[in-house]
């Protein structure tokens, strides 16, 4: 009836409250970010590489920005309830920040995607008849100023909120990081170094996804994967994943240096409970070995055929991906697996697959941007300005 | 508008802008009719909520309104291993028997005899104190000889007075 417990638990230590569906959450939240970064990169900073790039990522942020509250409502007893966090939010909670860092920065993204896609909108609207040409002119708000000026202030707008959507997109996925960092009764997740830790987790998947969907969508477009794109978004993969990897061993290192009682229950959780998800999968895994294979595109950049570098990019950025969602699972759920009372432990915990927050809802909702992203794709292209 | 003027290319921006501020205006109005209208008055709840509860009927009594008419099962109870218990707690509110404002019996007193209902105590679980009387219903009823019935725990426990 009861999973196995050791040790002393308290009742409310029992049962795993917070399930995959808040794995999930900080996971899409965090590809958002990430897809975020790498169309900024372009927008704001003018990097020339990203550019095959620049909406195509922007199209992606979108996509998992418009699912990225959906394992949250599904978690919820009462999912009609959840909008109260925007309608009345109680300000001594953190949680109050999800509406107002959300809506703002669904819109700034909005607007980003409206402003980089206007002239494709109207020329599209031009081209139209019927019902077709109603929605693309609605689209366009009814303007259809496509001169020189126009597009010079649209690149100019879209280069101010892509300014302030990065800031934006920090907040949002530092706060999720936040949420677990300031719970101070469990030294699993009690730690200022737990934002920043999302964060950089957050632009490596981010970055990650993005190599797998632009290699993909080039091969059914039949067209060629640019290499500087891919040389330069390994160099910075290979980066934040530097940075991720260094600040989780940090994390680690000093509760294990400083000895502290905590390090009695967190050593057992790293070596039995999440000795898989955690050493093998999150360290060595998603770790360690796409470190050297990036490491090996990086540092070998030139001497490299593209094949071989397309294919060791693909690779270590599905390790990666599959690190991140490691690491939010030994996060949220390693979080759970240990009693409060520090004497007591839950040694297994393996979702349902058909349950209501199972395995297959996860995978269900996961699903559902790569759809969005497909009718994104349909309605504005987002590799049109390459082929011309 | 004056064709030389450079805003003259920026008419989309300020229907987008328009069109957002219709937005925010929306969301705005649109949020303060969902918001209750006591809400924050002490703190983030309905203010309301405070007088709805303090003015629902009062359905529990105590021991001391069971032993007005049951004094023999009141006695029994106060000498027995569950002492420290609510009657109410196994039986429910008395309101459920007794009309409070007229005194009057309205209905029989609900009897609960599922052994759920000990087991909400005592099924034996890591969290519970070891000391504290708990076990498996199961293994418990058949090792003693029993039958697995709905009503096992009442073979043999009289819940006033356990041993």
């Amino acid at each position: 009836m009861f999973p196995e417990l050791t040790g002393f638990l308290f009742p409310n230590d029992i049962h795993i409250h917070w399930s995959l569906m808040i794995v999930m959450y900080p996971y899409i939240t965090g590809l958002v970010a990430g897809a975020f970064l790498v169309s900024s990169l372009y927008h704001v900073f003018g990097r020339e590489e990203f550019k095959p790039l620049g909406r195509f990522a922007l199209a992606t942020a979108l996509c998992f920005l418009a699912v990225a509250g959906l394992p949250l409502l599904n978690h919820l007893g009462h999912p009609e309830r959840g909008i109260n966090v925007i309608i009345t939010p109680n300000f001594t909670s953190a949680m109050a920040g999800f509406g107002i860092l959300y809506a703002s920065y669904f819109i700034v993204l909005l607007l980003e995607v409206w402003f980089v896609f206007r002239v494709d909108i109207i020329d599209t609207a031009a081209r139209s008849r019927g019902l077709k040409r109603w929605f693309f002119a609605a689209l366009a708000l009814g303007v259809y100023d496509t001169s020189p000026e126009a597009q010079a202030l649209d690149r100019k707008i879209t280069r101010v909120l892509a300014a302030i959507g990065i800031p934006m997109a920090c907040l949002l996925h530092g706060y999720v990081g936040f949420l677990f960092g300031a719970l101070k009764a469990n030294p699993w997740w009690s730690t200022p170094l737990m934002p920043v830790i999302f964060l950089f987790s957050a632009m490596v998947s981010g970055i990650a996804l993005l190599i797998v969907l632009y290699q993909v969508a080039m091969k059914l477009k039949g067209m060629p994967i640019e290499r500087n794109a891919i040389s330069a978004m390994a160099r910075w993969l290979w980066l934040f994943m530097i940075m991720s990897l260094t600040m989780e061993l940090l994390e680690i290192m000093m509760l294990a240096y400083e000895r502290a009682e905590e390090w009695e229950v967190i050593s057992h959780l790293l070596t039995h409970q999440l000795s898989f998800s955690f050493i093998s999968l999150q360290m060595v895994g998603g770790g360690l070995i796409p470190l050297i294979l990036l490491g090996i595109v990086v540092l070998m950049d030139r001497y490299m055929d593209d094949r071989i570098r397309n294919t060791l990019t693909m690779v270590s950025s599905l390790l990666l991906l599959l690190q991140v969602l490691a690491m939010r699972w030994n996060v949220v759920i390693g979080g759970q697996m240990f009693s409060k009372s520090m004497t007591g432990f839950r040694e297994t915990y393996v979702p349902e697959m058909f349950a209501k927050e199972g395995i297959l809802a996860a995978a269900l909702i996961f699903f559902i941007p790569f759809v969005l992203l497909v009718i994104f794709e349909k309605v504005l292209p987002t590799f049109r300005h390459l082929e011309s | 508008m004056n064709p030389e003027s450079p805003l003259i290319h920026a008419k989309h921006v300020f229907r987008a802008a328009i069109l957002l501020l219709a937005v925010l205006i929306a969301m705005l109005l649109g949020r303060s009719l969902f918001v209750p209208e006591t809400w924050g008055e002490f703190g983030p709840y309905r203010g309301a909520a405070v007088a709805e509860h303090r003015d629902k009927p009062i359905r529990h009594g105590g021991n001391d309104s069971c032993a007005m008419c049951h004094d023999a099962e009141y006695a029994e109870h106060a000498g027995g291993e569950h002492a420290s218990v609510q009657c109410e707690s196994c039986h429910g509110p008395v309101a459920f028997h007794v009309d409070l404002e007229e005194g009057e019996v309205v209905a029989e007193m609900p009897v609960h005899r599922s052994r759920e209902l000990c087991e909400l105590c005592h099924l034996r679980l890591e969290a519970r104190p070891a000391d504290f009387p708990q076990v498996d219903v199961r293994e418990h009823v058949l090792s003693n000889g029993g039958e697995f019935t709905p009503d096992a725990c009442f073979e043999c426990h009289d819940p006033h007075s356990p041993i």
